[in-house]
């Protein structure tokens, strides 16, 4: 995967914070159509074929951010105010989450090994004796591949003294768990959305940011500076995305003007309490084994694609469902904001009637720089905060929390799959048939676990040293 | 071998920190990684090289220079970037001579 240190990061951040500040300094339907040419401007060296294109896509990326679903609802003559004053309007329907630049894309072909000139047509030729399926020849003493046979295994290149084997990747289709990139003809990436699980992963792998995840910070802004009671639902995982202590955090947050901060944990509390029981229950009734329930890529990518856990996963509700829901109890009236490091919580905010709107970290980082506030230099809530299980942000802190709430006498057997990969996804698969030998499966979609996710600031090797 | 004394003042605001600053906090790590084969222990660093974080020093708002930025005895490093700080101090900061 595309490492996130990449001025492609830095520039989603930018404009997300422009746009707000615009907006906050009650200029966005004035300045935002200036934002491209600002960014792009005449003499500036460009990145794709002209100035003109670059603009195209800055204005692209802002429509994203603004909610827009580009596929269905750019008719890419409508000038940012106008959009922008639409979506000021009436907020737009989240779903789908991701949404293609079609411009954008580059238009990879398919991933396939090559063989370049350093070939020298070695006495030796490990290629060949090494491929399994017989797809290597030479001809005029240079290997050559041959694409009907060759499966895209790359022995070749591991074995070539040379180096003179290359893997021409296609970033989207490659990260991809579950088959959900097309591509036509042309190579211009679609989204397969009875595929798609929302995970998020092809948005951060695109080098061209061509696939991007549709924003409610626009109607959360909005709601911020109006009269509206709103509510911040916060996850665990947010200690260690800025600098500061946790309690810091949160007291920025409150100062963005949320009426109440709650934290997820507190709702992780409840699927703890919950998936233990359920578990209990469970073994007790001689069944094979249980997965968690917290992760939403994973129960799409269930629903989707393996039927054969259906009846495995717990039906205990995600913590952020707990959390929204006690919210609401507090105040009926309140507008719930969940603020986390997942993409994929977008559509399962979209489906849950206690979560009015779903951000990033990202994006929250976003409204700290628009409201100019330095979290650093925040006054740390009164008191100290409370224990919460927020372990639930690291691979392995799920289950952990679930097998500490146990009877103490009862031990279990715990198994861990830390990132849906295509690999995991097939062996999760084969567990409809061949049961997995333990009693809890903590799945958790992205690597390193929600620490890890893609609308993180942070690298998790850094944000880790938190949990 | 000598270590120059330096001072580093890391930009810690939200400005900095987001836009890659909170890489430059594995500096003292990073450093002590790289350094290790020329016999440099973590704490000969922490004893020369003064690292430390710096609320916001105003010139995320300033147009023409790019955060995160960076002060090494003074002298401003905008865009910086992990690799080019520890490039920097390697330059800067040990005798080469020895
Ligand atoms: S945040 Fe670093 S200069 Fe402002």
């Amino acid at each position: 995967m595309l490492t996130q240190k990449n001025q492609y990061t830095y520039l989603r951040r930018e404009l997300a914070s422009k746009l707000l500040k615009l907006y906050r300094s009650g200029s966005l339907l004035e300045k935002i159509d200036r934002i491209p040419v600002d960014m792009i401007p005449k003499d500036q060296a460009y990145s794709r074929c002209c100035i003109y294109k670059d603009r195209a896509m800055i204005r692209s990326r802002l429509l994203s951010l603004m909610g827009v679903d580009l596929e269905q609802d750019d008719d890419e003559v409508s000038l940012l105010s106008t959009c922008a004053g639409r979506a000021l309007q009436e907020p737009i329907a989240p779903l789908p989450v991701l949404t293609v630049i079609s411009t954008g894309c580059s238009s990879c072909m398919t991933s396939q090994y090559r063989v370049t000139e350093l070939c020298r047509g070695c006495l030796a030729r490990p290629c060949m004796t090494n491929c399994p399926k017989d797809a290597i020849t030479f001809v005029g003493n240079r290997a050559f591949i041959d694409t009907e046979r060759c499966v895209n295994c790359g022995k070749c290149r591991d074995v070539c003294p040379f180096n003179a084997i290359l893997y021409i990747p296609v970033p989207c289709e490659d990260v991809c768990p579950v088959g959900a990139i097309r591509k036509d003809l042309a190579g211009q990436v679609s989204i397969d959305r009875a595929a798609c699980i929302d995970c998020g992963r092809c948005a951060r792998a695109c080098p061209f940011g061509a696939i991007v995840e549709r924003s409610q910070i626009l109607t959360v802004a909005g709601k911020l500076t109006g009269p509206d009671h709103v509510t911040a639902l916060v996850a665990p995982s947010v200690d260690g995305q800025f600098p500061g202590t946790l309690s810091q955090i949160l007291a920025s947050i409150s100062s963005l003007g949320f009426d109440s901060v709650i934290e997820v944990a507190e709702g992780a509390g409840k699927t703890v309490e919950a998936e233990s029981k359920e578990l209990v229950e469970r073994m007790a009734q001689g069944e094979p084994f249980m997965t968690t329930s917290c992760c939403s890529a994973y129960l799409s990518c269930v629903r989707k694609h393996i039927p054969q856990l259906k009846d495995r996963v717990s039906h205990t509700r995600s913590p952020m469902s707990y959390a929204a829901e006690a919210a609401r109890a507090r105040r009926g009236d309140t507008f719930t904001v969940f603020i986390g490091p997942c993409i994929a919580k977008k559509q399962e905010g979209a489906a849950d009637p206690h979560v009015d709107a779903v951000i990033t970290f990202e994006e929250l980082a976003a409204c700290f720089l628009a409201w100019d506030i330095d979290v650093r230099e925040t006054e740390e809530l009164p008191g100290e905060p409370e224990q919460l299980p927020r372990g639930f942000a690291v691979a392995g802190g799920v289950a952990r929390s679930v097998a500490a709430a146990l009877p103490p006498a009862l031990k279990i057997r715990t198994e861990q799959i830390e990132g849906l990969t295509k690999k995991n996804i097939a062996l999760m698969k084969s567990w409809g048939t061949r049961p997995v030998d333990a009693d809890l499966v903590e799945v958790m979609c992205c690597e390193d676990g929600c620490i890890g996710g893609p609308g993180c600031i942070v690298d998790a090797r850094l944000s880790k040293r938190r949990f | 071998m000598r270590i120059k004394e330096t001072d580093v003042r890391i930009c810690t605001g939200t400005a900095c920190f987001v836009m890659g600053g909170a890489d430059l906090l594995l500096l003292v790590e990073e450093l002590a990684e790289r350094w290790e084969p020329r016999g440099i222990t973590r704490e000969m660093i922490e004893g020369c090289i003064h690292i430390s974080g710096s609320p916001c020093i105003g010139h995320c708002r300033e147009s023409g220079l790019r955060p995160p930025f960076l002060t090494i005895d003074g002298q401003l490093i905008g865009e910086a970037t992990l690799e080019g700080v520890l490039a920097y101090l390697d330059a800067s900061c040990l005798d080469q001579t020895v």
